[in-house]
């Protein structure tokens, strides 16, 4: 039994009070012993007369007055408390044990049966109200003698896990600190990562493949880094440079002014803020049953995009994402910064239409668990919500100690709510110094005027209505709810509208985010917010919900942080704040070996094509091991010692020999090994969806790169997506079209523009550190006959004819086509979509495409274009 | 020898050695596409150029071509229903009057109360099948039924259930079960995607599940429509051409030129060559798609067969008359996806309404196959990726099963009438004749005339198998 008493020693403690030992002492036997289900003493030691009295005295009582809202088999569970066992009474609801057992006075349910607290009144009048003193006077002397109750509800005992074993991992070691190894050749390169990769290439007898042509590798470090190809002069300055330069010490630095200016460029945060925002699940909507926008997520967006373009320290962008609004500030705008970072824990799936507040409660912070664990520490931490997790150290235990933390904050999503505005939140109001929003347009004196007036007809008539539904129950009439209903949705639709504006008109600038819940609530708040908390209005700590179902409420668990790494401080939890500043320090911690292994290895993975571990969201045990564990450690080492900044890491990489190999295939290598996971070549990678559309809109000239502020879902306001009423239709998010980059499209979920479904774009449901990747009949039709490809096709089809004629223009006109200077425009076009000259070959198709639109020569040039933009050539990085 | 013997050799002797592979043995790896005639400009000059000495210069097929099973083949093509989130068996098709008799007492796991089905179950057709009452419309094609009550799976987690489910591997990316029967026996309708998936989950592995894995991307699925959005007015999206044939043809010769001047220089790039595939695919498409998915030239009683009426049956209606019309038009493997059938609570609720929605609108799919003389070579498969406890999560929900639920073929070669394998006395464990995912491949696959052993593909040095090492046919289901 050794074993299993250190199996309890380590979870009893974050655990306040004591039965729950009992529990998981049976868990520990189970797992060592099997020993046989743990049987209920209650029932054999009850005596004869305490049994009478409980089912005479106690049990109708119960049934008939409890139950219905404090049973399993109830309609409710309210406030969490169950009395339909001795278990559920024991264990009690959000307000703590309801009996203890041979003190009566000391008992919460006495206090509500004697009608001594107006908050804890029990049962209410609705269900015949105070207990006639006799029967009062019964609980009292069954609590006093001890409570005996003969219901025999065992809790469920949380199943064996993976437990300990899980915890030898690789990846929950403590980060090592490799030496550099020494590759037999030496000449290679000097570059630390280098050395890493030929050693083991080395150690499978494979050479690396031949550098990358100038004009390849310019072309794969624009995309890396910004997302966008060169335009030919860039790529032409660039060649030239290489091959003029006298030594390899001038091209490299002509490579390395490159480097260093794409990494100052604006375009550098759309993309790389981009690929963070897949990592978090960005998105403008709630998606799930009621799709509400999100009408203010975009701040987040841009606070994300300006954070990789600031290069604002991994660690400091981490613990303002988890708890900005618990930072220090020193200016208005740090802090509306600090508290636009918390939308990441705001902007997460939600069912809003949820009708329990208490599931979509726990539902909510369980969301945010997931998210936070997946992306920053590539566990899935949730999976531990109804029972050990079954491959990771983390317990039930343990994910209930953090639902405290995040059932302890509050989430301000705002939006329209579910049905009659049920579940709708509130928002961050952001100081005043906060630049308005030049996107989103003042309301007009008379628009506003108008729907003040409209509120009001319409709150006057909910009046009325409400009144008329009391009169009619008292009736007994059929009730008619649905004037009610569309009445208080509307009047609920006019009143979120009219929030997001001051009594001028001018848009109110708000945000996204959470704040710690109050520390006390007096009663009367709890009365009066807990349903909408579904019962958690304070900080508090979470009960371990068995088997994850929010009316299993069982006992209370301290919020604290799992104890998963060795030498990582797991900071006590103040009982006066959520813990998001204490887990974020904790994530960040540099001992904590997860995060920055996670995080090195995503921009690993968004700059050679694949993961040094495959699974970039999975650290766990049922994810991948690392190809190269000491180069994977040696950069998360570099990353922390070089002030967490993702450009300083990023420039590490891409100015290694590594990165600048080129692509070519090579027989033997492929033999030994298949994936590259030693990376005897660069990966040839795929455009994203985002990089698709933007390389047709650079290369046309069409596209505006200034910032554009909100986005439509920003503009438009709230609603519900697809339902009319002021909502955005689906319609218009898939068509959206915009020229601007496509990280400010609209970014709603379950609906995307059209482009970005169509090539693979971010799911946004949940973390996704690598985007899928297709290759179906879809994408060649986009490309052959869509809109979109057209018009842009033929921007560079009359920046080469000019201005294409009108239908009648052209018939009069009669345009024929001019081939003299073909060659060169055709080369032209080549460069600006493929970064290089065409072939000789290539030069002759393309004519005779041109030659088959004879009486058209915008048709032909346009048709000439789209070949190449639909071309695999086109949506690769070399 | 000549190419054509070769050719021969190919179909007869080792048919799932496509020319691809040949060329691959004899040459230094380019692709098919890049020695196809497709392309005008591909002269055979250059072709045998390129070929390593010795080499027996082959003009191939597209890697769509027709093959020849390994040998007489049951069924034709697979209309795989995907019941995503992993159904109830306990109260659908595995009758379970022990678990009803014993409702309310401790179930198999440590606290579980067993739940009994609310559910009446009859015994329907000539094999006697005991259905549960949730199916009236699917009660009389029972007849038709193959149960099989023992299947089992590893994890009871939607996304590694759902993509070892069409798969057989949930660990790494490996290719789908419709892109494996895709790259044995081709498709019959070159101008169609061999492989279509309608409305699949865009989570649970999402594109995995119908994926190319190794494979060349030709044999991956086409996706029509999404999971949990109505299929009505679904189409393929820009399927009308911008051009006339005769231009479009010109730019598609351009592109061509394009892809193989890059595949040329890459010369082993297989997202070139899925891309290539893709293209020409793509244009075939064109003319023959939009027809295909257009229902509205159904007659009034085939769609009322399907329940495609406006009511609660339209949406899935609408779906299998969908597959029914791919099927009839050539495709091999046609997937059709309802959601959500993760009935953790209001199972009550939730069943009545998953059933009602399916039940009229499979059995208007056997009976207008079976009418059209297509059941016989079209084998049905229904199953989730897992089933559910026979004991209660809260009062009203089960939980997720992997250790035991049913599945059920029909056509194709199943034995109609006919339950084969049970679970335990509560619908718990597979007990009797368990069958695994790789089990379940490998007898698709036989029905489909293709031994699992020998469906191969190398990859990097090494032949793999949809059923990896494992699988074993299960003969008794088969006719």
């Amino acid at each position: 039994m050794a074993g299993s008493h250190e199996h309890y020693m380590k979870f009893s403690s974050p655990i306040r009070t004591a039965p729950i030992i009992a529990i998981f002492l049976f868990a520990a036997m189970g797992i060592s012993t099997h020993a046989q289900e743990p049987e209920s003493k209650d029932e054999s030691t009850i005596s004869q007369a305490d049994l009478n009295f409980f089912e005479s005295k106690i049990r109708p009582v119960l049934v008939d007055k409890c139950y219905q809202c404090h049973s399993e088999s109830g309609d409710k569970v309210a406030g969490g408390l169950l009395v339909d066992s001795r278990e559920g009474l024991l264990r009690g609801g959000n307000s703590g044990s309801a009996i203890e057992p041979g003190s009566a006075d000391d008992s919460l349910l006495m206090t509500a049966l004697e009608y001594e607290d107006d908050d804890y009144a029990m049962p209410p009048s609705n269900a015949g109200g105070k207990l006639a003193d006799e029967v009062i006077d019964d609980f009292r002397k069954w609590i006093n003698r001890g409570a005996p109750d003969p219901r025999n509800e065992t809790t469920i005992a949380p199943d064996g896990g993976a437990g300990e074993e899980a915890k030898s991992w690789w990846a929950y070691q403590p980060l090592t600190n490799p030496q550099l190894p020494k590759p037999t050749d030496s000449t290679w390169s000097s570059h630390p990562v280098d050395q890493f990769l030929l050693a083991k290439l080395e150690a499978s007898n494979l050479k690396p493949v031949d550098d990358a042509e100038p004009l390849a590798l310019i072309r794969r470090l624009y995309f890396d880094l910004t997302g966008l190809p060169p335009s030919p002069e860039e790529a032409k300055s660039f060649q030239e440079a290489w091959e003029n330069a006298a030594s390899p010490s001038q091209r490299e630095a002509a490579y390395e002014r490159v480097v260093d200016s794409l990494l100052a460029s604006p375009r550098f945060g759309e993309h790389w803020g981009r690929h963070w925002m897949d990592v978090v699940r960005f998105a403008e909507s709630s998606g799930k049953d009621l799709n509400v926008t999100y009408p203010q997520a975009w701040r987040y967006r841009d606070y994300i995009i300006d954070s990789f373009n600031q290069d604002v320290p991994f660690d400091q962008f981490i613990k303002e994402q988890l708890a900005g609004d618990l930072l220090p500030a020193d200016s208005e705008a740090e802090r509306a910064r600090n508290l636009i970072a918390t939308g990441f824990l705001a902007i997460g799936p939600k069912s809003v239409n949820e009708r329990s507040p208490r599931q979509l409660a726990v539902d909510i912070a369980d969301e945010q668990i997931d998210t936070m664990s997946q992306s920053l520490l590539g566990v899935t931490i949730s999976c531990a919500r109804c029972h050990d997790h079954k491959f990771d150290p983390v317990s039930q235990v343990d994910y209930t100690a953090m639902l405290g933390i995040f059932l302890s904050t509050e989430t301000h999503y705002g939006s329209i709510g579910g049905v009659g505005g049920r579940n709708k939140s509130s928002l961050i109001t952001l100081p005043d110094s906060v630049q308005k929003d030049k996107a989103i347009a003042k309301m007009s004196k008379r628009e506003l005027e108008q729907k003040q007036k409209q509120i009001a007809q319409l709150r006057e008539r909910r009046t009325e209505l409400q009144r008329q539904r009391i009169e009619d129950r008292r009736k007994g009439v059929q009730q008619q709810g649905n004037e009610l209903l569309r009445v208080t949705t509307q009047l609920n639709a006019l009143e979120t509208e009219l929030a997001s504006f001051d009594d001028e008109g001018n848009p109110v600038s708000m945000a996204m985010g959470v704040s710690d819940k109050p520390k006390q609530v007096s009663a009367q708040f709890r009365r009066a917010r807990g349903r909408n908390n579904g019962g958690f209005v304070s900080i508090t700590d979470s009960p371990l919900f068995t088997r994850g179902e929010v009316d299993r409420p069982g006992e209370t668990v301290r919020r604290s942080l799992p104890e998963l790494f060795e030498g990582v401080r797991t900071p006590r939890i103040p009982t006066n704040t959520s813990g998001r500043l204490q887990l974020a320090n904790w994530i960040v911690d540099d001992q904590n070996p997860l995060t920055s292994r996670v995080f090195v290895n995503r921009v690993w993975h968004w700059l050679y094509g694949t993961g040094i571990v495959t699974s970039v969201d999975n650290f766990g045990t049922t994810g991948d091991t690392p190809s190269h564990a000491e180069l994977l450690d040696y950069l998360a080492n570099h990353f922390v010692q070089h002030g967490h900044s993702t450009k300083d890491l990023i420039r590490l990489l891409v100015t290694s020999r590594s990165y600048r190999l080129s692509t070519t295939f090579d027989d033997n290598a492929f033999h030994v090994d298949p994936a590259n996971e030693l990376i005897w070549r660069h990966n040839p990678k795929r455009l994203e969806a985002e990089a698709v559309r933007d390389s047709i809109l650079h290369a046309s000239g069409d596209m505006k790169l200034e910032h554009p502020g909100a986005s439509l879902v920003g503009q438009t306001g709230d609603g519900v997506i697809g339902r009319g009423r002021g909502g955005l239709s689906e319609r218009q998010i898939v068509t959206a079209d915009d020229p601007v980059r496509t990280v400010y499209l609209p970014q709603t979920r379950d609906v995307e523009p059209e482009i970005l479904s169509v090539f693979n774009g971010p799911d946004s449901s949940a973390v996704q550190g690598a985007r899928q990747i297709t290759n179906v009949p879809g994408q060649a039709l986009f490309l052959l006959n869509s809109d979109f490809v057209e018009k842009h096709a033929e921007s560079i089809a009359e920046d080469i004819l000019g201005k294409k004629p009108s239908q009648r223009r052209m018939r009069q006109v009669k345009p024929s086509v001019n081939t003299k200077d073909f060659d060169d425009q055709f080369d032209s076009v080549c460069w600006k979509l493929l970064t290089r000259p065409a072939t000789a070959k290539e030069t002759a198709a393309a004519k005779k495409v041109l030659l088959t639109h004879r009486d058209d020569p915008w048709l032909g040039w346009t048709s000439i274009v789209r070949a190449l933009m639909a071309s695999a050539e086109f949506r690769s990085i070399e | 020898m000549t190419s054509n013997n070769q050719n021969r050799l190919c179909k007869t002797v080792t048919p799932l050695t496509t020319r691809r592979d040949v060329l691959r043995m004899t040459s230094c790896g380019f692709g098919w596409l890049a020695f196809s005639g497709l392309f005008g400009s591909i002269a055979h000059g250059a072709l045998s150029e390129s070929l390593a000495p010795g080499a027996v210069p082959l003009i191939p097929d597209s890697p769509l071509a027709p093959k020849q099973p390994h040998f007489p083949a049951r069924a034709k093509r697979v209309i795989f229903l995907c019941m995503r989130g992993g159904p109830s068996h306990v109260d659908t098709f595995d009758y379970k009057p022990q678990l009803t008799k014993d409702s309310g007492k401790p179930g198999p796991r440590n606290g579980s109360k067993l739940l009994g089905s609310k559910w009446k179950f009859s015994q329907c057709g000539e094999g006697g099948l005991w259905i549960s009452d949730f199916f009236p419309a699917l009660q009389k094609q029972a007849g038709n039924l193959c149960l099989i009550n023992s299947m089992k799976t590893d994890l009871p987690a939607h996304p590694q259930a759902l993509v070892k489910m069409h798969t057989g591997n949930s660990q790494f990316i490996r290719p789908s079960l419709g892109a494996w029967t895709l790259y044995g026996l081709g498709t019959e309708n070159e101008n169609l995607p061999g492989f279509v998936s309608i409305a699949p989950p865009s989570g649970f592995g999402g594109s995995q599940n119908y994926g190319s894995g190794f494979l060349p991307a030709i044999y991956q699925g086409t996706r029509l429509g999404n999971d949990g959005r109505s299929i009505a007015g679904a189409e393929i999206p820009y399927i009308q051409p911008k051009l006339d044939r005769r231009d479009q043809r010109a730019e598609l010769d351009l592109l061509n030129t394009l892809n193989e001047t890059k595949l040329k220089r890459d010369r082993v790039n297989p997202d070139v060559e899925g891309a290539i595939e893709a293209s020409e695919l793509a244009f075939k498409m064109q003319t023959q798609m939009p027809g295909v998915v257009d229902i509205a030239k159904e007659s009034e009683a085939t769609k009322n067969l399907y329940g495609i009426d406006g009511s609660s049956t339209d949406n899935f209606g609408r779906k299998l008359l969908l597959a029914r019309r791919l099927a009839e038009s050539g495709v091999r493997f046609i997937e059709v996806t309802h959601g959500n059938w993760d009935h953790h609570f209001n199972l009550e609720e939730k069943m009545e309404q998953s059933c009602g929605e399916i039940d009229r609108p499979i059995a208007g799919l056997l009976a207008d196959l079976k009418q059209r003389g297509m059941l016989e070579d079209t084998l049905v498969v229904w199953t989730g990726e897992f089933g559910r406890t026979p004991y209660a999560q809260g009062n009203d929900g089960r939980d997720h099963n992997n250790k035991g639920f049913t599945l059920w073929m029909a056509g194709g070669g199943a034995k109609g009438g006919y339950a084969y394998g049970a679970s335990d006395e509560y619908g718990y464990e597979a007990v009797e004749n368990p069958v695994g995912i790789h089990d379940l491949h490998a007898t698709i696959l036989a029905m489909l005339g293709l031994d699992h052993e020998r469906l191969t593909f190398n990859y990097a040095g090494r032949d793999f198998r949809l059923t990896d090492v494992y699988g074993n046919v299960v003969q008794d289901i088969i006719s």
